[in-house]
C-alpha cells in the first residue's frame, strides 16, 4: 500500500522539497533568477511525474482518490506555476526566495487538494494552499498588495470557519468524514449550507465575491493569475466532489434551484459590472467572477447523461480558463509599473506586437470566439445544459457571454487603434510566457473536438 | 475532393504573405486576388463535390461546393478583387491581410456543409471585420465597431443555442449526433422549443441581412468605413445573411413565418426608401439603398415559404448576386466623388457631369442598375421576385411595386441633385476618376451589364440548385 501511494504523492512532494531547497539556497545567494530556475525545474519534474500517473484510478482508503480528472487539473496547476516562474524571471525584489518557495508550497497543496476525497484531508490541503496564497498576495509588500492580502486573509479565515462548521455538522449527522454518506437529519442540511458558503467564498460566487475584486486587483499580477485560476479551480474541484457526488443524491432539488439562482446572479453581476470598468486588471477580476458563474452551472444539472457530459465539458473549460485567465493576468504584470487602465494599454499593438497579439488571442478566447479553446469550453458546457433540459438557462448563459464580448473587444480596440505615449518596458520572458499560452489556446481549441470522447468518465469519486 | 481545401488554404496563405510583405503588400494583394479569381473560375469543374473527414459527435470538417455557394464564392472573389484594385489611400499595408482573412472566413461560411462548421466560420468573419472597421474607419469608428460586433454576435450566439437544440433533438430521435444541413432539420422540435430554434436562426440571419428593425448597424458601418471596406461590407457581409436564409432558413417550411418575413421585407424596402429620400449624405443614402435591396431577399424567401414559388426564390438568389455587383459600384463612385470634391453632402454637389464625365457615366449606370432598369442585372432579380410573388400574394405585391417606385424616385432624385443640373462653382476645378478608381468600377459595371442581358449562367445555377433541393 505504502509503495503505491508514494508514486501518487511524489509530484507534490517534489514541489515541497524544492520549496525547502530554495529557502536554504537563499543563504548562498539572493539571485532571483536562480530561484526562478529552481521553480521551473521542479515544475517540469512534477509535470512529468504527474504525466506518468495519467489514466490511473487509485483509491487510498477514502482519503485520496487519484483519478484522471484530478491529474488533468494538477497538470494545469503545475503548468501555470511554471509559466508564472518564467514570467517573473526578471523580478528584482528583496527576498524573492520566499515568493518562489511559497509558490511551490501552495501549488503542491493544490495538487493534493484536488485528489482529496475525505473532509479532513480536503480541509487540511485546502487550508495549506490558502494560507500560502495569503502570503503570496502580500508579496511585494506594497500598500496595495498588503491591503489585498489583508482582505483576502480575513475573508479566508471566515470561510475556513464556515467550512469547519460544515464539517462538524456533517460528522454529527453521519458519524464519518467520508464523502458520499446521507442522512435525513437537519444538521445534514446545515452542513450543506455551511460548506457551500465556505467554498463559495473561494470560488467568488455572487454574494461572496467582493473580496475577489480587491484582491485580484491589488495583488501582484502573477499572483492574481494564480489566485483567480488555480486556487479557484481547486475549490471548484472540491465542490464537485462534495456537492455533485455527496449531497446531490438526497437534496438534488434544493441544490439545483439554489445553484440556478446563484449562477445566474454571479454571471450577470460579473459581466454587467465588468462593462463599466476603466481598469483592465479590475475588468479581468470581474470577468473572473463571471466565469465562476459559468463554472457553477454544472451544479444545476441532474440526470446521468447531462452530468457525464458536463463533467467532461468542465475539464475543457478548466483548461481554457487556466490558459486564458492566467495569460491575461500575466500580461498585466508587464504594465503594472505604469498602470493598467485602458489608456495605459493603448497602442500596445505597435509597441509590443507579440504581447498584444497573444493578449488579443486570449481575449478572443475569453469572449468565446471560435475556434479558440474558450469557445470550445463554453460550447460543451452549454451543450450539457441543453442535454439536461435547461435550455432557458443556456440562453441566459449565452446572452451573458454575448455581453462579455463588449468589454473584451473594447480592450482589443485600445490595443490596436488608440494611441498613447505611455512607455512600456520590454520584457521578453513575459512575451514568451503569454505567447505560449495563446498558441496553446488556439492549438488545443482545434484538437479538443477530436479528443473530447476520451474526457468522459474521468472523475473517480462517483458513488 | 481534396482540391476543395485549396480554396480555404490559399486565402490564409495570402493573408500571411501580405502581413509580412510590408510596403509591397498593395501590389502583392492585387496579384493574389487575381490568382484567387482564376482559381475560383477553374473550380467550376468541382461544383457538387464534397470533402469530408471522420466525424466526432457528428462534427467533421465537411466542406463542399454546390450551385448556391459557387456563385457566391465567385461574387466574393470579384468584389474583393475590385475592392483591392480600388485601394482607398486611407488604408495601410496590413489592411490587405484582413481582407484575405475575411475572404477565407466567407468561403468557409459558403462552403461548410454542417451547422457547427458554419457557426465557426460565421463567427470568424467578425474578427477581420471588427479590425477593418475599427482601425481604418471614420470619426465614429469605435462606436461603430462595437455596435456592429454586439449586434451580430448576439444574433449568432442565440443561433448557437438553436443549433444545440436541433442537435439534441436529432440525437434523441436517432441516437447519433448529426449537424448536416439536410438532415438536422428533419428533427424539428415542437412547442416552445420550435419557436426558440426559429428565433435563433431568424435573429442571426436577419441581423446580418439586415432587415428593418434590426438594421441600424448597417448604415453606420457602411458610412464609417473607407470606400474599400464599404464595397466589401455592403457587397459581401449581407450575403452571409442571404445565404443563411436560402440555404438554412427556408427549411422551416412554415407559411406563418413566410408572412412574417414577407412583411418585414416589404416594410424594410419602403422604410429604407423613405430614409434614403431623407438623407443629406450621399454615402448614407447608398447605405439605405443597400438595405432596401436586401428587402427583396426576405420578400423572396417569404413568398417561397407561403407558396413554394421557385420563381421568386430564384429571383431572390439572383438578387443577392446582382446586388453584390451593383452596390460596390455605388460606393466606388461615391468614394471617388468624396476624394475629388472633398464632400459627400448632396446639397454641396451638382452638375458633376461637366467636370467628371467618366464618373457621371458610371454613376448613372450604377444608379440605374440599382433601381432596376431593364437590361441591367438588378432588373432580372426584381422582375422575378415581383412576378413570383404575384402568384402567391396577389394584391399585396402592389406594395412591392410601390417600394420599387419609391426606390426609383430617390435614385433619380439623387442623380439629379448631384451629377446633373447646374454646376456648383464653389467646388472649383476638380479632376475626374483616377485609373485605380475607374477600372474596378468599370469592370463591375460591365459585369452588371453582361448579366443583365445574358443572366443565364448564374440564373441557371440557382435554378439547378432549386432542382437539387
Amino acid at each position: 500500500m505504502m509503495e503505491i501511494i508514494i508514486q501518487y504523492l511524489l509530484p507534490s512532494f517534489v514541489l515541497f522539497a524544492f520549496g525547502i531547497v530554495i529557502l536554504f539556497w537563499s543563504f548562498i545567494t539572493s539571485n532571483n533568477r536562480i530561484f526562478s530556475l529552481f521553480s521551473i525545474a521542479s515544475g517540469i519534474i512534477s509535470f512529468i511525474l504527474l504525466l506518468l500517473n495519467y489514466g490511473a484510478n487509485y483509491k487510498y482508503f477514502d482519503i485520496f482518490t487519484f483519478d484522471t480528472a484530478g491529474t488533468i487539473l494538477s497538470l494545469l496547476f503545475v503548468f501555470l506555476m511554471v509559466i508564472i516562474s518564467i514570467a517573473t524571471y526578471r523580478f528584482n525584489f528583496s527576498h524573492s526566495e520566499i515568493f518562489y518557495s511559497i509558490l511551490l508550497f501552495s501549488t503542491g497543496s493544490m495538487v493534493l487538494a484536488v485528489f482529496s476525497n475525505n473532509l479532513i484531508s480536503i480541509f487540511v490541503t485546502f487550508e495549506a494552499s490558502s494560507i500560502a496564497t495569503y502570503i503570496l498576495a502580500a508579496y511585494p509588500k506594497s500598500r496595495k498588495s498588503l491591503e489585498a492580502s489583508m482582505k483576502f486573509f480575513v475573508i479566508g479565515a471566515l470561510s475556513s470557519a464556515m467550512i469547519i462548521f460544515g464539517i462538524s455538522f456533517y460528522y454529527i449527522s453521519t458519524n464519518s468524514f467520508s464523502l458520499g454518506l446521507t442522512s435525513n437529519s437537519s444538521t445534514y442540511i446545515l452542513s450543506l449550507i455551511f460548506l457551500l458558503v465556505g467554498f463559495g467564498f473561494k470560488l467568488s460566487l455572487f454574494p461572496f465575491h467582493s473580496w475577489a475584486i480587491d484582491t485580484y486587483n491589488g495583488a501582484r499580477s502573477p499572483v492574481s493569475a494564480l489566485l483567480s485560476t488555480s486556487s479557484k479551480l481547486m475549490a471548484f474541484a472540491i465542490m464537485i466532489r462534495i456537492f455533485l457526488f455527496t449531497f446531490d443524491i438526497s437534496f438534488s432539488n434544493y441544490v439545483q434551484i439554489f445553484f440556478i439562482i446563484i449562477s445566474i446572479l454571479t454571471m450577470t453581476y460579473g459581466n454587467v459590472t465588468a462593462l463599466v470598468q476603466k481598469d483592465v486588471k479590475r475588468m479581468l477580476a470581474y470577468s473572473s467572477v463571471a466565469n465562476a458563474g459559468y463554472l457553477s452551472l454544472i451544479f444545476t444539472l441532474t440526470g446521468e447523461n447531462a452530468l457525464s457530459l458536463a463533467l467532461a465539458a468542465i475539464l475543457v473549460f478548466s483548461i481554457a480558463y487556466i490558459l486564458m485567465k492566467g495569460g491575461s493576468f500575466i500580461t498585466m504584470e508587464n504594465l503594472e509599473e505604469k498602470g493598467t487602465t485602458l489608456n495605459d494599454i493603448a497602442g500596445l499593438g505597435k509597441k509590443r506586437p507579440l504581447l498584444a497579439f497573444s493578449f488579443t488571442v486570449l481575449l478572443f478566447s475569453l469572449a468565446g470566439i471560435p475556434p479558440t479553446l474558450g469557445f470550445m469550453g463554453k460550447y460543451f458546457l452549454f451543450l450539457s445544459l441543453i442535454e439536461g433540459g435547461l435550455w432557458w438557462l443556456a440562453i441566459i448563459a449565452v446572452l451573458n457571454s454575448a455581453i462579455s464580448v463588449y468589454y473584451y473587444f473594447r480592450v482589443v480596440m485600445y490595443l490596436y487603434w488608440k494611441e498613447s505615449n505611455v512607455e512600456v518596458e520590454k520584457n521578453r520572458h513575459i512575451d514568451y510566457a503569454v505567447f505560449s499560452l495563446a498558441i496553446l489556446t488556439l492549438a488545443v481549441g482545434i484538437v479538443i473536438p477530436i479528443i473530447f470522447n476520451s474526457l468522459y468518465n474521468l472523475w473517480g469519486g462517483l458513488p | 475532393m481534396d482540391y476543395l481545401l485549396l480554396l480555404l488554404v490559399l486565402p490564409i496563405l495570402f493573408s500571411i504573405f501580405t502581413l509580412v510583405s510590408g510596403r509591397y503588400s498593395k501590389i502583392l494583394s492585387l496579384v493574389f486576388s487575381s490568382i484567387m479569381l482564376l482559381t475560383v473560375l477553374l473550380f467550376y469543374e468541382f461544383i457538387n463535390t464534397n470533402f469530408t473527414t471522420d466525424k466526432f459527435f457528428g462534427i467533421g470538417f465537411d466542406v463542399g461546393l454546390n450551385y448556391l455557394s459557387y456563385p457566391l464564392i465567385l461574387l466574393v472573389t470579384i468584389v474583393v478583387f475590385a475592392a483591392i484594385f480600388y485601394q482607398d489611400p486611407k488604408i495601410e499595408s496590413s489592411y490587405f491581410s484582413y481582407i484575405f482573412f475575411l475572404q477565407f472566413s466567407l468561403f468557409g461560411v459558403f462552403m461548410s456543409q454542417n451547422l457547427f462548421l458554419f457557426y465557426i466560420f460565421w463567427e470568424l468573419v467578425l474578427i477581420p471585420s471588427y479590425f477593418m472597421i475599427g482601425r481604418w474607419g471614420g470619426p465614429r469608428k469605435d462606436y461603430t465597431a462595437l455596435k456592429f460586433l454586439i449586434y451580430t454576435h448576439v444574433g449568432s450566439v442565440i443561433m448557437l443555442v438553436s443549433i444545440f437544440v436541433l442537435a439534441f433533438n436529432y440525437y434523441s430521435l436517432n441516437g447519433t449526433f448529426n449537424f448536416d444541413y439536410n438532415q438536422i432539420f428533419s428533427a424539428m422540435p415542437s412547442g416552445a422549443l420550435y419557436y426558440l430554434v426559429l428565433t435563433g436562426f431568424f435573429l442571426a440571419f436577419f441581423i446580418k441581412l439586415p432587415t428593418f428593425p434590426l438594421h441600424t448597424w448597417a448604415p453606420d458601418v457602411y458610412v464609417e468605413s473607407p470606400t474599400t471596406s464599404s464595397m466589401i461590407f455592403s457587397g459581401l457581409l449581407s450575403k452571409m445573411g442571404a445565404y443563411g436564409i436560402f440555404a438554412i432558413f427556408i427549411n422551416f417550411k412554415d407559411s406563418s413565418v413566410g408572412w412574417l418575413i414577407l412583411s418585414l421585407g416589404i416594410i424594410s424596402l419602403i422604410y429604407a426608401s423613405f430614409s434614403a429620400l431623407a438623407q443629406k449624405d450621399l454615402k448614407r443614402m447608398v447605405a439605405y439603398a443597400s438595405i432596401g435591396h436586401m428587402g427583396f431577399i426576405s420578400i423572396a424567401a417569404g413568398v417561397y415559404l407561403i407558396s413554394s414559388s421557385e420563381l421568386a426564390l430564384v429571383g431572390g438568389m439572383f438578387m443577392m448576386f446582382a446586388h453584390g455587383l451593383i452596390i460596390p459600384i455605388l460606393f466606388g463612385t461615391v468614394g471617388s466623388i468624396e476624394r475629388s470634391t472633398g464632400t459627400r453632402a448632396i446639397r454641396d454637389l451638382g452638375g458633376l457631369t461637366k467636370m467628371m464625365p467618366n464618373l457621371a457615366f458610371l454613376m448613372t449606370g450604377g444608379f440605374l442598375a440599382s433601381l432596376g432598369l431593364p437590361g441591367l442585372a438588378g432588373f432580372i432579380a426584381e422582375f422575378s421576385v415581383v412576378v413570383g410573388s404575384w402568384q402567391a400574394i396577389t394584391y399585396v405585391s402592389f406594395l412591392i411595386v410601390f417600394g420599387l417606385v419609391l426606390s426609383a424616385s430617390y435614385h433619380i432624385w439623387a442623380l439629379q441633385r448631384t451629377i446633373f443640373g447646374p454646376y456648383n462653382n464653389y467646388l472649383g476645378k476638380i479632376g475626374d476618376m483616377i485609373p485605380r478608381e475607374f477600372w474596378p468600377v468599370l469592370i463591375l459595371f460591365l459585369l452588371v451589364l453582361l448579366f443583365g442581358i445574358y443572366p443565364y449562367p448564374i440564373y441557371h445555377m440557382f435554378q439547378a440548385y432549386m432542382g437539387g433541393v
